[in-house]
């Protein structure tokens, strides 16, 4: 079962590359058959000469960002990506949503819808589609908009994940909170589930955790495909009796977003480290769960940030609502395991309902993937996806920010000059503040 | 009109070997000849025995009659069919002639072909063809998916408070999801049952021979289930003809009986002779206690029983089953005061004007009788207005569930 | 690709123009080793075989054959243009890009914008036309003008209204040189004020220069490389001090103060023309820095002005260029922008700077810069890996500040010093077309601009509390 990925704007692109390249060597290094054969059909299909080439479409307004992602594909050896899969024009949004959702998005959309196409027939079995973005620029988070929810039309029963990669929290583009808040609340009524990777958190991991000095997009983006790629590699999930499960987006969204209120997905890995120390460290899975356990409920997405004060509240705590705490509390959870002696790893400290909310009981809410596959070159590793409220304190700053620019009207009539009104951005704003309401009350 | 009634009766043979072969496909043994049909609907002839076995065989490869009754009855096929078409809900004046005729089964027991023939009808069209197809198919078919279990436990009076209502929100949007698996599942069968089908197309005959012999009986399998879906589509297109020809056998038996030996019996004097636990006989109680009292007082018991026979032959193509509750609330409606008995019109006329009778169903004339064509209409009205009832329920319910959401939600204040 | 159109209006216009394309010509030459006619050359250069009869451009990837710069020139008398065609850059342009009359505007805006205007409209709009056709997709114009003169600022904002018309899809970014206060055109308070409203009204964003902080400039440079003091000897071959190296050998008055202008545009351009780690396109300019449409007005400033000869610099040397591209002495118009209110800022870096250093400066910098309270963290930010030529790295921000209010007020008072006389108002009016509701109406379009400044300005130092956010009712 297959999963068509259509990587849009600079960053989009960016990511799916790295993603691809993450994949394509973790099939190709295990010797299991099984697993990389699941793998490479999930997201290659080969050519007649056995050539593996990428599910993916590539879209951005602006050709250089393509080229190279095109060419550094092919030079890989390894895969590449399709010849006429991909679509640019001359001239990018200019950090703009409205000029990428209102005039490209609309323009282009025979184009892409066309080259979607193609992709999902050549695949045996559609799993669903994966749109890659940030929500910064215009490009991406513009034209992505427009293009997922025409993709939902198009594809009315296919699982659509959006991934997002939020920027920084200043200085790579001014206007970007409104573009965010835009894609956000255009993107909730159409996603099936929004998997965020946040450029910040990202970057400390990258200077923390692989101990990098000069911090390069390209390391950004490897530590992000490669949580991903620990998501979306063939596993076993808890009933599927020894065969790798057949739809991985179905099963990730049917056990972490089925409420559509709630749809915000975030990831953290145990261990990541530089690829030179991989090699003399161990692991045991009660150390990895126990740790990734406290990540989860304080709140770190670092294993060296994490927070050991923080525990579960008591039953009395539960009944009021603790706004200022800082335990995190989750709606829904997704244990990945990966590595050797993975069957032995005891996961019933994630079962615990103090951890839910008090509507979802543990049974409902939790749910575990295994592989006994290693996952690139890391003997044992752990991926957590959440469905909690890990994301709130990011999106509430985003959109405290866009309004107080709103208030002042700032930058709207670059918007309007493009078709997005003041109503526009008032809707937005209202369905996210109900979104973050909604995970307040967790 | 000779012409057109040759072409009808040309296509009439042709439906009825298109279901023979539907019933063969099934794996049903001893199925009839199409003209074995055809005889039996006026009556008289050997055929009797045939039917008897075919009706014995469906209802126990369908489930109805379990192993143990099977037992009980030994290999007298007439007291287990006259048992099994109780199961179902079934009446006719042959099951209670004689009571606890325990051995013989012998003239007492004899009824027409034709009898015979409107059970095997009444049998279609509750739907136990589709069941009979289903069973098949799960046995031929061996990439089925058995269905997930779902844990189905609900409070039977849910409280609507915003976690309660959450959690539904949750376990709905968990359906949904599931739904959307499912059936991205069925369109990869699909897919890899049409390349099989393409491979074996494709391969001579010879090649099949050398590989195994596990493949081979996949093959037959695939083989057999592609020629029951086939003959069950053939069957679909066809159907309407078949319950119209079905309309006339019906009629032929009203306006021109057999066996009609003694007087109708009332349900209550007959409910000796049905088996404990009888799901059935409580099912059409019910049904008669619901039944406008007017009619009770005609005490048409009976015309009631052939009613939905009659209402059967015109909703061939539709989902019979709801039928039988449906017409009971049909005649409390306040435009349709009354239950009619639908007749096919041109096929009445022609018995009508050979042989009238004095049965007690009597003249076409009579207030509560309608043509069919007519009678076709009122119930697509009513369909229709039921629909439409329906819909604004659910939209009245909807709204509520709006307004409890939204009271139980949350409001949204335009900032200042 | 993307490319830009030129459009050079007036005296000032055209000589600046000048020494843009020299300067580009000199630049590419440095980069572009190979003399392939590649996409960098393409943003402002067509390149065209002479043998081919249609001339017709040729595509990217060929060989240079004869480049020909993207640019419309416009002038109302001939000296100018004519000395371009007698000079070393007569080759990059063809006739067909010109546009002159004999007499001149006479320093009146009417005449350039009612007369002129009116006369040369089609022709005008036909060159237009004629330089966008050739190219592959037109981003972006740059208009070059001044607005004490009557050429440039009559005729340069009626061309401004003609891209606008004819090109809405186009971004327009006008350079416009402000006079002195003391000019020597006596009607310069006049003509600016007129353009100033056209300005407001027609342009995506407008690159504010005042003669003033020009010459201070350049004094400073000079006097820097007279002090005499060791290893402080300044490096003659760099693109601000002087052309030389490039096609004109000559060296002119003004040519120093409109090489500072040149490099502005070389700048602005550079990352939509070279390669680097963090573009920055030219529709983004105006997407980030301009919050309300009238308020475009986008204060630049230039580091390093000049490289000391000296190459054992310390390292600290980097710092200090963002250092001085907020202070007093390196902005081109005479304003202090650290103590007025920032609306957004752009930095545009050239050569070899990391983002680390740049993040490391926006932090450093923040605290001693007031941003207004809902932008707190307006920066935007590029990096082109090509430096320009003779420096190691450069810096141009772009500052959206309300530190160009009090060169709007200065121009207001010596209008109204004029205007209250009525001093030659009557060569105005006598203009066919020009209505005395022309000034009346430019002078209160000026005050509500420098009102919303006001606006802002207020808000500066006090501690604006978050807007109230929507509540969400359970």
């Amino acid at each position: 079962m297959s999963v068509v990925t259509v990587q849009l704007g600079q960053c989009g692109n960016q990511v799916g590359h790295e993603l691809f390249d993450v994949i394509c060597s973790d099939a190709l290094e295990d010797q299991r058959k099984g697993y990389s054969t699941a793998s490479c059909e999930r997201f290659f299909h080969q050519t007649a000469h056995g050539e593996l080439v990428a599910r993916a479409v590539l879209v951005d307004m602006e050709p250089k960002v393509i080229n190279q992602t095109i060419c550094r594909s092919a030079k890989s050896g390894r895969w590449r990506y399709g010849e006429t899969s991909h679509f640019s024009q001359k001239q990018g949004c200019g950090n703009n949503w409205a000029h990428g959702f209102c005039v490209h998005g609309p323009r282009h959309r025979d184009v892409v819808e066309e080259l979607v196409r193609r992709e999902v027939e050549r695949c045996d079995r559609l799993a669903g589609l994966m749109a890659m973005m940030s929500v910064a620029g215009g490009t991406g988070s513009g034209v992505g908009a427009y293009i997922t929810r025409y993709l939902r039309d198009v594809y009315p029963k296919s699982f659509i994940l959006n991934h997002l990669t939020w920027p920084y929290g200043t200085g790579e583009v001014i206007v970007q909170n409104y573009n965010s808040v835009l894609t956000l609340a255009h993107l909730y009524h159409h996603s099936d589930a929004i998997l965020v990777h946040e450029n910040d958190t990202v970057h400390r991991i990258c200077s923390q955790l692989l101990n990098i000095k000069h911090i390069s997009f390209t390391d950004v983006n490897r530590v992000i495909a490669h949580q991903l790629g620990s998501i979306l590699q063939p596993a076993l999930t808890t009933d599927s009796n020894g065969i790798y499960s057949r739809n991985p987006l179905g099963e990730l969204v049917g056990s972490l977003a089925c409420h559509p209120e709630y749809k915000l997905l975030s990831v953290s890995t145990i261990p990541q480290m530089p690829s030179s120390s991989i090699a003399y460290s161990t692991f045991s899975w009660p150390g990895l769960l126990k740790h990734l356990r406290q990540m989860l409920i304080s709140n770190s997405k670092m294993e060296e940030c994490i927070d050991w004060q923080v525990q579960l509240p008591s039953a009395s705590e539960r009944t009021r609502t603790l706004l200022g705490s800082s335990f995190n509390t989750s709606l829904a959870n997704l244990l990945i395991l990966r590595g050797k002696d993975v069957y032995s790893a005891e996961t019933g400290s994630f079962e615990d309902p103090a951890l839910y909310s008090s509507w979802l009981s543990p049974e409902e809410a939790f749910n575990v993937w295994k592989s006994p596959v290693i996952f690139n070159k890391y003997e044992k590793s752990a991926t957590l996806v959440s469905n909690s409220k890990a994301l709130l304190r990011p999106l509430d700053n985003m959109l405290g920010k866009a309004w107080n620019m709103f208030a002042s009207r700032a930058y709207i009539h670059q918007y309007v000059k493009f078709g997005i009104s003041e109503e526009d951005f008032l809707d937005s704003f209202t369905f996210l503040e109900q979104v973050i309401s909604s995970y307040n009350q967790l | 009109m000779q012409q057109s009634k040759a072409a009808v009766s040309v296509e009439v043979k042709q439906v009825i070997a298109s279901l023979c072969k539907m019933l063969s496909a099934v794996g049903l043994e001893e199925v009839p000849a199409p003209e074995t049909f055809r005889r039996a609907k006026f009556g008289a002839g050997p055929e009797e025995d045939q039917f008897w076995k075919l009706l014995s065989n469906i209802l126990q490869t369908a489930g109805i009659v379990s192993c143990e009754a099977q037992a009980q009855f030994g290999g007298e096929h007439c007291k287990l069919v006259a048992a099994g078409l109780w199961q179902t809900g079934y009446y006719a004046d042959w099951m209670f002639i004689k009571e606890g005729g325990g051995g013989g089964g012998g003239e007492e027991r004899r009824c027409s072909s034709r009898e015979l023939l409107l059970a095997l009808g009444w049998l279609i069209a509750e739907g136990t063809l589709e069941k009979l197809v289903s069973q098949r198919v799960k046995k031929l078919d061996r990439t089925l998916f058995t269905p997930m279990p779902v844990n189905s436990q609900f409070p039977t009076r849910p409280q609507i408070d915003s976690s309660s209502l959450r959690k539904l929100q949750w376990l709905v949007g968990s359906l949904r999801h599931q739904n959307r698996i499912l059936l991205s599942m069925q369109e990869e069968r699909t897919h890899l049952l049409h390349a099989v089908f393409l491979a074996s197309l494709s391969y001579p005959e010879s090649s099949f021979e050398q590989t195994s012999a596990v493949l081979k009986e996949d093959c037959v399998c695939m083989r057999g289930l592609c020629e029951l879906l086939e003959s069950y589509l053939n069957w679909k297109q066809v159907e309407k003809v078949f319950w119209t020809w079905m309309g006339s056998v019906l009629d032929c038996h009203l306006t021109d009986p057999v066996v009609v030996e003694k007087a109708p019996h009332t349900l209550r004097g007959s409910a000796k002779v049905c088996h404990h636990g009888n799901r059935g006989l409580e099912k059409m109680e019910n049904m008669l206690q619901r039944l406008p009292t007017r009619q009770k007082g005609q005490g048409r018991y009976r015309a009631f029983a052939e009613d939905r026979g009659g209402a059967e032959a015109l909703q061939a193509g539709s989902d019979t089953s709801s039928l039988p509750h449906l017409l009971p609330s049909l005649s409390t409606l306040h435009t349709f005061p009354q239950v009619y008995r639908a007749r096919l019109q041109t096929i009445v006329l022609v018995k009508h004007s050979s042989r009238p009778t004095d049965g007690p169903c009597g003249g076409a004339e009579t207030t509560d009788e309608l043509p069919a064509s007519q009678a076709t209409q009122l119930l697509l009205q009513m369909e229709a207005l039921l629909l439409q009832r329906r819909d604004t329920q659910r939209l009245a319910n909807r709204m509520q569930m709006q307004e409890v959401v939204s009271r139980q939600e949350d409001l949204v204040l335009i900032p200042p | 690709m993307t490319q830009s159109v030129v459009v050079q209006v007036g005296q000032c216009g055209n000589q600046v123009g000048c020494r843009f394309w020299d300067l580009a010509l000199r630049e590419h030459a440095h980069v572009n080793k190979k003399g392939v006619y590649d996409e960098a050359l393409s943003s402002f250069f067509r390149n065209v075989d002479l043998r081919r009869n249609d001339g017709g451009s040729c595509g990217v990837g060929g060989k240079i054959e004869n480049l020909k710069a993207r640019a419309v020139l416009v002038d109302m008398e001939e000296g100018v243009v004519n000395e371009i065609l007698q000079g070393p850059l007569r080759e990059v342009f063809d006739s067909t890009q010109f546009l002159t009359d004999v007499s001149g505007s006479g320093n009146n805006w009417a005449v350039g914008h009612m007369t002129y205007g009116s006369a040369y409209r089609e022709q005008i709009v036909d060159k237009l036309r004629k330089t966008a056709e050739h190219c592959d997709c037109l981003q972006c114009f740059f208009l070059i003008h001044s607005m004490g003169g009557g050429t440039g600022s009559g005729l340069g904002t009626r061309v401004l209204s003609m891209l606008e018309e004819e090109f809405p899809e186009v971004c327009r970014i006008v350079t416009s040189i402000y006079p002195s206060a003391e000019d020597d055109v006596i009607t310069s308070p006049y003509n600016s004020i007129l353009a100033m409203k056209e300005l407001t009204e027609h342009a995506d964003c407008v690159l504010p220069i005042e003669n003033q902080a020009l010459v201070h400039i350049v004094n400073k440079i000079k006097h820097m490389s007279h002090c005499g003091k060791p290893g402080s000897v300044i490096k003659t071959d760099t693109t601000v001090m002087s052309g030389q190296g490039g096609l004109s050998r000559a060296e002119k008055p003004f040519d120093t103060m409109n090489n500072i202008v040149a490099n502005l545009l070389l700048n602005i351009t550079s990352s939509a023309r070279f390669e680097g780690s963090l573009n920055m396109d030219l529709n983004e300019i105006a997407m980030n820095l301009v919050p309300f449409p009238r308020m475009h007005y986008l204060v630049p400033s230039l580091t390093p002005l000049y490289t000391l000869a000296d190459v054992s610099v310390p390292p600290r040397r980097l710092d200090q260029m963002f250092s001085d591209a907020f202070s007093k002495d390196h902005q081109l118009i005479r304003a202090d922008p650290k103590h007025s209110l920032y609306l957004a800022c752009a930095l545009m870096v050239r050569g070899n700077v990391q983002v680390s250093d740049l993040r490391r400066n926006i932090e450093r910098l923040k605290p001693s810069l007031p941003f207004v309270s809902w932008n707190q963290e307006g920066w935007k930010t590029s990096l082109c890996s090509v430096p320009p030529v003779g420096h190691s790295h450069s810096l141009l921000a772009l500052a959206n500040n309300t530190c160009v209010k009090p060169t709007f007020i200065g121009l207001r008072e010596r209008f109204t010093k004029l205007y209250r006389k009525k001093a030659h108002l009557h060569h105005y009016l006598h203009v066919d077309g020009m209505e005395q509701s022309y000034f009346t109406e430019a002078v209160s379009c000026l005050n509500s601009l420098i009102e919303e400044y006001d606006h802002l300005d207020a808000t500066k130092g006090r501690l604006m509390p978050d807007a109230p956010r929507f509540s969400i009712a359970r």
